[in-house]
């Protein structure tokens, strides 16, 4: 299609053009280009909002009811069974907030792998960088865990506790925990470009990690693998932001730090691979 | 880019520097290219700058060169395959060039997939906006421009209908009203200029003319008509490299003879395409005779510009034909279908019984076809079927007196009004004889 480029007066495509870039380079050329394309972002969600249910009787209803299709299931599942309270927190809002948490983290990854196979092509075809892309569909993923979080409230609101928040730390939490799945994702979507499996391998990864991440039970009511309970980061992140959100506090916040720590490496180590092998995995469509 | 920031007119604003991409026939290839590519980027390494073909690998374009100034629009031409489009896409900055440089000065825009990036499921109000947008509009901007747009689509109330129930032309107008908006310094067109209808096509190529002054072109297109009238130069693609480069009329007579290597075997095949297959119901008709002759019936292989010829068709009908129809399709210049020789042209009827033996003479006027071989076929139909359809011998038209064009010379002559005796005078080029 088509690409309008403008503001720098002279431009150069050379091979390899973006793997002279450093990190910080790289990093500042992909928030500059969500920058530039920030009303194509807008309005690409707002058209995906309105017409992906266009000509259903419900419309744009659904929009508000998907999301919240998993996180009833594992609610409905766990309230028949009667469960005690998790960690001091009642099972409905227990599961709900993780499932809510888990949704999101994963999301991001699983997001960045399937924006980057499906959208590649129309990139190349219309120059916008698939940054445009993700960034679009990230705020899709973040209306879905909004309407996630006002069934956690309500729940909240019936079931308790009330929440003591830790705004500093919750904010740590839920943001070195997004940089972290963001790293993993935009990684793992290049890659998969090259290695088709990868994409499937992931998906395998995901539907076991949640019974593995203290999303649906506590780790530590998992026998032996109790002791994963700081070396996995959706652990670490989730339950973190539980505490920070319920309870003003959480018992290791070591962990949570040593996480936040890898987030960040490897979030600068990944934004800048992405960058350099955006381009190049177009050869591959 | 204001008119003080414009580079001189002769300046090149667009220079392409030895330019090559490789690309891989087999996915394995492809991967381990990109494989190890990503594996160097993970790490940090610097990419090999050696390039060293691989497997199905190959140059899908190589060594390609050429400046273009503000103003200047070059013609990229070629068969399938040749490489146009990913030098296109180079150029667009769409994919990276394994070697060589492209440099812009200033903005650029390409429209090489005019549709892509639209939403099937939202109107083309909507799309607008996207596409827009797409092209770093504000909405704000958009709305500024979105009657020009609507006006120049020519959708009228079809604009607040989902893009799925338009048309494929309905779909390209949209797309280039959209396009028609931005003005670039640089304007890459790939083949979208075949746009809908012949007239809206005309409004676009009006629309590209405008910006011709301030812009500078690389045109992409199988028209050769639409390449002639456009570029001031163009550039043959064969196989990856620059086959040919230079004024339009040559490039254009290059193109039309390339082939896989042999450009007279290309001819040849083209022409055997245009002609169409051969077919004979020797149960229908036998005995078949046909050959180019003089009025007297004597057969020639030649004859000179001016003077008439015949051609003799013999044949013998094994069944009862109600509706006889003898047909010759001509194939003059550069294997265009020039004309047909029809007993319809008449309204002859002729029914012919089983058995009988039909013989024909076909007598043809001088001066109408011009210099060359001429490649025809008979055809003999029942009404609609085709009981016969083979290629006549060639007939060689000699040189005439005077200039001709194209394949054909219609009968003309030339008169001044300007003056008030009325007498005839300046060139009367050809007079239709008796």
């Amino acid at each position: 299609m088509s690409d309008i480029k403008s503001g720098t007066p002279q431009r150069s495509y050379r091979p390899n053009n973006r793997a002279d870039a450093n990190i910080f380079s790289a990093i500042a050329a992909l928030i500059g280009e969500i920058r530039q394309y920030r009303s194509h972002i807008a309005t690409i969600f707002a058209a995906d909002f309105k017409n992906t249910y266009r000509g259903t009787v419900f419309g744009v209803f659904w929009n508000f009811t998907l999301p919240l299709i998993p996180i009833s299931v594992y609610i409905l599942l766990v309230s028949l069974r009667v469960f005690p309270r998790f960690e001091g927190i009642p099972p409905a809002v227990y599961l709900s907030f993780n499932v809510t948490m888990w949704m999101l983290l994963t999301g991001v990854i699983t997001r960045s792998i399937q924006v980057v196979k499906s959208r590649t092509q129309e990139a190349m075809k219309t120059s916008i960088p698939l940054t445009a892309a993700i960034s679009s569909s990230f705020a899709q993923l973040c209306f879905d865990t909004l309407v996630r979080l006002v069934l956690v409230a309500v729940l909240v609101a019936v079931f308790g506790p009330v929440p003591k928040v830790n705004i500093l730390w919750l904010l740590l939490a839920i943001s070195s925990g997004l940089l972290f799945c963001l790293s993993i994702g935009l990684t793992l979507s290049i890659f998969n470009m090259i290695y088709t499996d990868v994409e499937r391998l992931t998906t395998i990864v995901l539907q076991y990690g949640i019974f593995l991440s203290g999303v649906i039970f506590p780790i530590s009511t998992l026998g032996p693998l109790a002791v994963t309970e700081n070396y996995n980061p959706f652990n670490v992140f989730i339950k973190s932001a539980r505490d920070f959100l319920f309870f003003g506090g959480h018992p290791d916040a070591a962990a949570l730090l040593a996480w936040a720590g890898v987030a960040v490496v490897l979030s600068l180590l990944s934004l800048r691979f992405f960058y350099v092998m955006e381009l190049r995995i177009r050869e591959t469509v | 880019m204001t008119q003080q920031d414009m580079p001189d007119p002769g300046m090149p604003i667009l220079q392409v520097k030895e330019v090559g991409k490789v690309y891989a026939r087999q996915k394995k290839d492809v991967r381990r290219k990109l494989g190890a590519a990503a594996w160097r980027a993970f790490f940090g390494i610097r990419p090999s700058t050696k390039i060293t073909i691989k497997g199905s690998q190959f140059w899908a374009v190589q060594n390609v060169s050429f400046d273009l100034a503000r103003g200047e629009a070059i013609g990229i031409v070629g068969l399938n395959g040749s490489g146009k489009t990913t030098l296109l896409r180079m150029l667009a900055g769409q994919i990276p060039p394994d070697a060589g440089e492209v440099v812009v000065h200033g903005s650029s825009a390409a429209m090489i997939d005019l549709q892509a990036g639209f939403q099937s499921a939202a109107s083309g109000h909507e799309n607008i906006f996207l596409r827009a947008a797409a092209l770093g509009f504000t909405r704000q901007e958009t709305r500024a421009h979105l009657d020009e747009i609507i006006s120049f689509s020519e959708l009228g109330d079809a604009i607040h209908a989902p893009l799925a129930s338009y048309s494929a032309g309905m779909r390209m107008r949209l797309a280039f009203s959209v396009m028609a908006i931005v003005s670039p310094d640089v304007l890459v067109i790939d083949e979208v200029l075949a746009v809908g209808d012949f007239r809206f096509r005309q409004k676009c190529l009006a629309k590209v003319r405008e910006m011709r002054d301030r812009s500078a072109f690389v045109f992409v297109s199988h028209s050769m008509s639409d390449v002639a009238k456009f570029c001031d130069r163009v550039i043959v693609m064969h196989k990856g490299q620059v086959y040919f480069e230079g004024d339009p009329e040559e490039a254009i007579e290059v193109y039309e003879s390339l082939d896989s290597g042999t450009p007279a075997a290309d001819a040849n095949q083209k022409l055997i395409a245009a002609m169409g297959p051969t077919f004979h119901n020797e149960g229908a008709v036998s005995d078949v005779q046909h050959f180019w002759c003089d009025t007297s019936g004597e057969p020639i292989e030649e004859v000179a510009f001016n003077q008439p010829y015949a051609m003799r068709i013999k044949f013998t009908s094994n069944i009862d034909v109600r509706n006889l129809i003898i047909g010759i399709p001509v194939w003059a210049v550069n294997t265009h279908y020039t004309t047909g020789l029809s007993t319809q042209i008449n309204s002859h009827k002729f029914d012919v019984r089983k058995g009988e033996t039909v013989d024909l003479l076909l007598e043809v006027e001088g001066g109408y076809l011009n210099p060359g071989a001429i490649k025809s076929m008979l055809t003999i139909l029942d009404g609609p079927e085709f009981l016969f359809r083979q290629k006549n011998p060639d007939l060689h038209v000699l040189s005439a007196s005077h200039p001709t064009w194209g394949a054909i010379t219609v009968p003309h002559t030339w008169k001044r009004l300007d003056r008030s005796d009325g007498h005839q005078s300046g060139p009367k080029l050809v007079r239709k004889r008796g």
